[in-house]
């Protein structure tokens, strides 16, 4: 039964159910409602047929290799490899598509006769089928068809919304820095190409050796350029905050989740996979951009108050995690430590999983507030709890699980990220030992940050009072979006809970890349669910971190309700000082509460402060009426990076321009001197 | 005919250029095309005379109907209409015009361009001299900006390249040859049309007040 | 016989257009010689595909490199002739021409036309020669046909430029029949000819050739640096004329050279036209996608556009082998597209009246058809998968990796720059909101058919390509 499952024909069945689902769009797309049923249906069902699918791989362990059809085109094979971590990452898609879809259901309601439907199902359907493509397919030319698919398909999704010209401007960042990143992916392929010949994974793997070693540097460069644009890494992380909050919620949280996570997968796929031997600087160049890129993600996330720029920018922290995981199983793979290197492959597959979920999660659950509030600005939240008290809950699980709070899964991943960094340290080589030692730091940091963000997110959505007119209209929402989102809480606490089962199963997706064969396991799993790294050097057990949590949980329940409150009556009156009520301009705004962290943090972010103040009496000046702040933090990329280059190539295009200066005189000396020179090569 | 006659007729054709270089008034530049094509059409007249071909004599006529009657007349009425005695001004002054007629001369007639020469030995020279007529209607069209010294030095480029291809042996069929001095009278008619409602547009023959296109 | 059938019904047609006063039936001739014109090529193209060439009078010859430009010659033509008809009548209705000027139109359109099929189909160098100066005489008037300053402008511009570069070709092309002295005055002497001589040919005299031919015929083909007529001309063309310039004329006077590289090849060897095919490819495509970075007007930006891509062509000539068949399947798509992208250009400038890309906003929302049309254009054009210009564009860069990488860098590096140029205006042009003023609405479903039919079969061709195309192709290739 399963060998059906995992036949070519499985997976083609899972590509024409997407493809079924944006064909209908399209032929439904004068009429909203059963167009959203049709492009819903046919999204979940691939995206639950896809997890089958992925498992099914899983437990038979075999991999699957077929070609679709022949091509008329030489060098372009439609060929599909699925090996068991092209599984996990189609199961990854499918998981966060499945959820998505569940909660684009009642969501895309709102866009109802002011938008396409049936583009918008187009275009999502497209989407997962170019990203499932891309994390299958096994020829380079195919792969970068898949590629831009998803990325086309993923930038109208951006615009969708394109009466906001915000939006369209996002967009537009977005699509020029991906086909910009993709140019680089290009240059790396063609570099394939010229040494193997192939344009085909397998070919190029195998004749990998023929590769010089200033080529396979080239590669490394060209790919971690144009796949980490793609991932977000900094510097090339500026579309980012732009393009996910642009998108529509249940679509951020796939890009998000999911799409930035297929860079990832080509990293491993290239780096561990295809180019092994490496040399040792390549892993602990990725650990430096690692480290930057979560340091630098917490740091700007702490300063947003657009709640989903805010989750953008925890999705760059998060890539920087996973490629401290990528990088450290790099360093130890070229060091001749391949358990090591498993672990830290484990850690960074682990921690892609979690982030998905969970990223999705609170992803849907602000698209869920922003759906009731119209706006994004978390200032003008507050105080949410008592009307989406759901929706609060669930966001909490993800807050939790993003800040690395045990139970939940995060703590697992990052907790292996952290073993596998320890264990650099160890290392003897200096360049190599302190690397890890400023990655272990970056990490513990960002861990502490981003904690800290968390605080004000949650603080300032749901917490205290509304500071907006639109909160008091504010619902709970849909079942569907409760669904959704209960169902990715569930398995944040899941995935956390049994992180143990799950190891098992990265160690088998590594067991498979070229750099860990036969490696043995650096990580035991005991009955009980333990995890012990090392020879016993470190351990921790969910089950016991399980009741640890439940029993700090009811203590400070019953603390709070019955020695606290006890002695304490809510008592309604006037306030001690002029009778002037609670009101929420006394409460802590998510901006005063970043603003401490962020003047530390002075030398990277570069913030302005502006400072507003509007008197009762424009004469005397001693009644303030309001105060305004503005925090803001300066775009450093874009001044020191982007815009240099911007001048440069624009003054490069006004100094082209001369050519054609109108002058039909000169347009005719061009000619002659053409020839003159063209004449006097030859002659 | 003698060798010495052909020579002479290049060379009338060479110093025609020259002269369309030197002048300045609009006038003398018709005239010297004329008497350039006129030599021109000696030069095909000659062609029927050494193989007797009626049809090349057909040809050397049309040559000449065209080349040296339509033309120059098309030209003298814009000019007659239009009041435009005077070309307008060129990019070089006469002393440097003269420095550059020079050394495209030498160029056409330097080792490097010494293989087109070479095609028919026996006409070195006049091929050479042939090649620097092309050369200098081209630096003609580059130096003048009136639009009347365009067309005339895009005529006399033709000119040059005919004569050419008749010394270098390069002569196609007069079915050809008959076809190209149709698209040459089109090309013509054409030309001279937009000179006038050039003329009617910006007030003047000058090209370079034709600079708006750009970018 | 199917090409005389071709010339005829384009002659008569324009023979009818000078003789008739009825608009509708001047309309209906151009139409039908066009239709005609097209399912001859068909059957040509489909015996050549058969028998790998057709020579049916000693006037004529038809490869099949010349079968496949026949087919865009033929296609596009249809769907301008179409197109035109629509787009008049709506410039009529607005009071822009008259009908002396519509029937200036067709006359010209035909002509140019049927010069265009006369230049890749005859047997002899000189009547192609011929043929391809009837072209730009052809087009003179039509880039001309507003009668504005800046349209004579462009036209004097394109005459100028153009006939110094086709005299340049020309002389070019008699260079080529130095071997053949002995031959000379019997006759037409064909193509054939020139390559059965290649023996006698001194090397040093076929690269002098080759050299004037590429910049002669290089003008017309709007390679860098003797594009400079191109944009002008191309803007300020009527849009239907602007597609057939851009789409199939510059292939044209592509498809001569690459006749004559074939030539020169035989005497020097590949490595000679293939560098000088590759410099000016390069060049062409740096300072195409440079300028189109900051351009203003959107019919120029697509004029550069096609600088663009006969860079890319040239390009993949030079490069050979791959290159090449990615080079023709290119030419083929690009010949598609471009006029899809001009004609969409044309119903936004009916709407808009204006070419400024600054006065255009919020396409999408008055011409929705259109304006998904052209974003279709702008991503098939600039080669995003999965449209077929994506796989030409790979091929060639491949092809050209191994020998030429520097090439292929600058090559990526132009196409990731125009890509960025060519998107900015766009999405400055299609999104927003719609102005003032102006009424949604395409106006006549003949100006959304022609453009979509073109694209369509564009699209088609991206997956799959009909077998006697296959051959064609593969034919062509084997020349190269």
């Amino acid at each position: 039964m399963l060998s059906t499952v995992t036949s070519s024909m499985g997976f083609i069945v899972l590509l024409s159910l997407f493809a079924a689902g944006a064909a209908g769009a399209l032929v439904l797309r004068k009429h909203d409602a059963p167009a959203n049923a049709w492009t819903s249906l046919f999204s979940i069902a691939g995206s639950s047929w896809g997890i089958f699918f992925a498992l099914s791989v899983f437990i038979t362990g075999h991999d699957l290799s077929f070609a679709a059809g022949t091509a008329i085109f030489p060098l372009l094979s439609l060929s599909f490899h699925i090996d068991k971590l092209s599984a996990f990452f189609i199961f990854v898609v499918s998981l966060i598509a499945l959820f998505s879809s569940l909660y684009g259901i009642g969501y895309v309601k709102h866009y109802y006769k002011t938008y396409s439907i049936g583009a918008l199902g187009f275009f999502y359907n497209l989407f997962i089928a170019g990203m499932l493509l891309v994390v299958s397919a096994s020829n380079g030319i195919f792969f970068l068809i898949a590629w831009e698919i998803m990325s086309v398909t993923s930038y109208f999704l951006v615009v969708f919304d394109r009466n906001d010209e915000n939006n369209v401007k996002a967009g537009f960042l977005y699509l020029i820095m991906t086909h910009a990143g993709t140019a680089f992916i290009i240059l790396a392929f063609l570099l394939f190409y010229k040494f193997t010949g192939s344009f085909d994974f397998e070919t190029v793997k195998a004749g990998a050796a023929l590769i010089p070693l200033s080529a396979k540097n080239a590669i490394f460069f060209l790919a971690l350029i144009g796949f980490g644009t793609k991932a977000g890494i900094v510097p090339f992380h500026i579309w980012l905050p732009g393009a996910h909050p642009a998108a529509p919620s249940h679509v951020s949280a796939l890009m998000s989740g999911v799409m930035i996570k297929t860079g990832i997968y080509m990293l491993i796929r290239i780096l561990l996979g295809m180019l092994q031997p490496v040399p040792v600087w390549w892993g602990l160049t990725v650990l430096i951009v690692g480290s930057v890129s979560s340091l630098v993600g917490v740091l700007y996330a702490l300063t947003e108050h657009d709640i989903k720029k805010l989750l953008a920018y925890h999705s760059i922290e998060n890539v920087g995690i996973i490629l401290l995981g990528l990088g450290s199983a790099l360093t130890f793979s070229s060091l001749g430590m391949p358990s090591l290197a498993l672990l830290g492959l484990i850690a960074a597959l682990f921690h892609t999983l979690n982030h998905a979920v969970f990223k999705s999660l609170l992803f849907l659950s602000s698209g869920s507030v922003i759906n009731q509030t119209h706006t994004r600005n978390m200032e003008e939240y507050g105080g949410l709890i008592r009307y989406m008290p759901q929706t609060a809950f669930f966001f909490l699980v993800g807050a939790m699980a993003i800040s690395a709070l045990p139970p939940l899964n995060g703590f697992f991943s990052e907790w292996l990220t952290f073993q596998s960094l320890f264990q650099g340290i160890t290392m003897q080589a200096f360049s190599v030992k302190w690397t890890f030692i400023l990655a272990t730091g970056a990490l513990a940091f960002t861990g502490g940050l981003a904690l800290a963000c968390f605080v004000k997110a949650f603080g300032a959505t749901f917490l205290a009072r509304p500071r907006g007119p639109e909160v008091a209209h504010a619902k709970e929402s849909s079942l569907s979006l409760r669904a959704a989102m209960g169902a990715l809480a569930l398995l944040s606490v899941l995935f956390g809970i049994f992180s143990g089962y799950l190891i098992p199963f990265f160690e088998s997706i590594g067991s498979q890349l070229g750099a860990f064969q036969n490696a043995p396991s650096f990580v035991n799993v005991s009955p009980g669910l333990d995890i012990t790294v090392g020879n016993g050097f470190s351990s921790v057990s969910a089950p016991v971190l399980l009741l640890a949590f439940a029993g700090v949980i009811s203590l400070v329940v019953v603390a709070v309700k019955f020695i606290i409150n006890r002695t304490q009556r809510v008592k309604i009156g006037a306030t001690w000082d002029c009778g002037t009520d609670l009101t929420q301009r006394m409460e802590i705004t998510a901006t005063g509460f970043a603003r401490s962290i962020i003047l530390i943090f002075k030398g990277v972010l570069k913030p302005s402060i502006q400072k507003e103040i509007e008197y009762n009496d424009s004469k005397s000046r001693y009644l303030p009426k309001t105060r305004t702040v503005i925090l803001g933090v300066s775009d450093v990329y874009g001044s020191y990076v982007y815009k240099p280059l911007r001048k440069m190539i624009t003054g490069l295009s006004e100094r082209a321009k001369d050519i054609q200066s109108g002058n039909i005189n000169a347009y005719i000396s061009y000619i002659f001197i053409a020839l003159l020179i063209a004449l006097f090569l030859v002659l | 005919m003698n060798i010495w006659v052909l020579r002479l007729l290049l060379e009338i054709v060479f110093l025609t250029v020259v002269f369309l270089h030197l002048v300045k008034k609009n006038y003398g530049a018709v005239l010297a095309y004329t008497i350039q094509s006129l030599a021109i059409v000696a030069v095909l007249f000659n062609s029927f005379l050494e193989t007797g071909g009626m049809s090349l004599l057909l040809i050397a006529l049309l040559a000449l109907i065209v080349k040296v009657i339509l033309a120059p007349l098309f030209f003298v009425r814009m000019i007659k209409k239009n009041g435009l005695r005077f070309s307008v001004s060129t990019y070089l002054n006469i002393p440097l015009t003269l420095i550059v007629i020079a050394a495209i001369t030498a160029i056409a007639h330097s080792q490097k361009l010494a293989p087109l020469a070479e095609i028919v030995p026996a006409n070195h020279a006049l091929l050479s001299l042939a090649l620097s007529a092309m050369l200098l209607s081209l630096v003609l069209i580059i130096n003048r900006k009136g639009a009347l010294s365009q067309i005339i030095g895009i005529l006399s480029f033709e000119n040059s390249i005919i004569a050419f291809a008749v010394f270098a042996g390069l002569e196609q069929s007069p079915s050809l040859q008959a076809g190209i001095l149709f698209d040459l009278f089109v090309w013509l008619v054409i030309a001279t049309v937009f000179m006038a409602m050039i003329y009617k547009h910006f007030g003047s023959l000058d090209v370079t007040s034709m600079k708006h296109l750009k970018d | 016989m199917e090409l005389l059938i071709i010339l005829t019904s384009l002659f008569t047609a324009a023979l009818i257009g000078i003789s008739v006063r009825h608009r509708r039936i001047i309309e209906t001739a151009s139409v039908v010689a066009s239709a005609v014109s097209f399912a001859a090529s068909v059957a040509v193209a489909l015996k050549v595909a058969s028998s790998g060439s057709y020579a049916p009078y000693s006037f004529f010859y038809v490869d099949a490199l010349g079968a496949i430009v026949m087919l865009i010659i033929a296609c596009v033509g249809f769907a301008v002739t179409v197109y035109s008809v629509a787009y008049l009548r709506q410039e009529t209705a607005k009071k822009i021409i008259g009908f002396t000027r519509v029937k200036q139109y067709f006359v010209l359109l035909d002509l140019f036309i049927a010069a265009m099929f006369l230049a890749v189909t005859a047997s002899s160098p000189i009547v192609t020669w011929i043929s391809v100066e009837a072209t730009t005489l052809s087009t003179a008037f039509l880039i001309s046909f507003y009668n504005k300053p800046s349209a004579m402008e462009a036209a004097w511009k394109y005459l100028i430029i153009n006939s110094i570069g086709l005299l340049l070709g020309f002389f070019g092309t008699l260079l080529y029949f130095i071997p053949l002295n002995p031959l000379r005055g019997s006759g037409l002497i064909s193509w054939q000819q020139l390559a059965a001589n290649t023996a006698h040919f001194d090397p040093l005299i076929a690269r002098i050739a080759f050299v004037f031919v590429l910049i002669g015929y290089g003008t017309k083909a709007g390679l860098v640096p003797m594009h400079t007529w191109l944009p002008d001309a191309h803007s300020k063309a009527p849009a239907p004329v602007s597609a057939l310039l851009s789409g199939v004329l510059l292939n044209v006077a592509f498809v001569v050279i690459l006749r004559f590289k074939g030539i020169t090849d035989a005497v020097v060897g590949r490595s000679f036209s293939q560098g000088f095919l590759i410099l000016f490819g390069v060049i062409s495509m740096l300072v195409a996608a440079l300028i189109i970075l900051t351009q203003a007007n959107y019919k120029r930006l697509l004029a550069y556009s096609s600088i663009e891509n006969m860079g890319i062509l040239s390009l993949g000539f030079g490069f050979g082998g791959l290159g090449a068949f990615a080079a023709i399947l290119h030419m083929i798509y690009h010949a598609l597209v471009k006029s899809t992208l001009f004609l969409s250009a044309g119903t936004v400038l009916l709407k808009y009246s204006s070419t400024k890309i600054a006065r255009v906003t919020g396409v999408l929302a008055t011409l929705t058809v259109t304006g998904i049309l052209f974003l279709t254009g702008f991503f098939f054009i600039t080669g995003t998968p999965p449209f077929g210009i994506f796989l030409t564009k790979i091929f060639i860069l491949s092809a050209g990796i191994k020998t030429h990488p520097a090439a292929v860098l600058v090559a990526l590096f132009s196409m990731a720059v125009l890509f960025i140029g060519f998107f900015k205006h766009v999405t400055a042009m299609f999104f927003g909101k719609k102005p003032e003023g102006i009424k949604a609405g395409e106006g006549s479903v003949w100006l959304v058919v022609p453009p979509l039919a073109l694209i369509a079969v564009a699209f088609y061709l991206s997956f799959h390509i009909p077998g006697f195309l296959f051959t064609l192709i593969n034919g062509a290739v084997s020349h190269e």
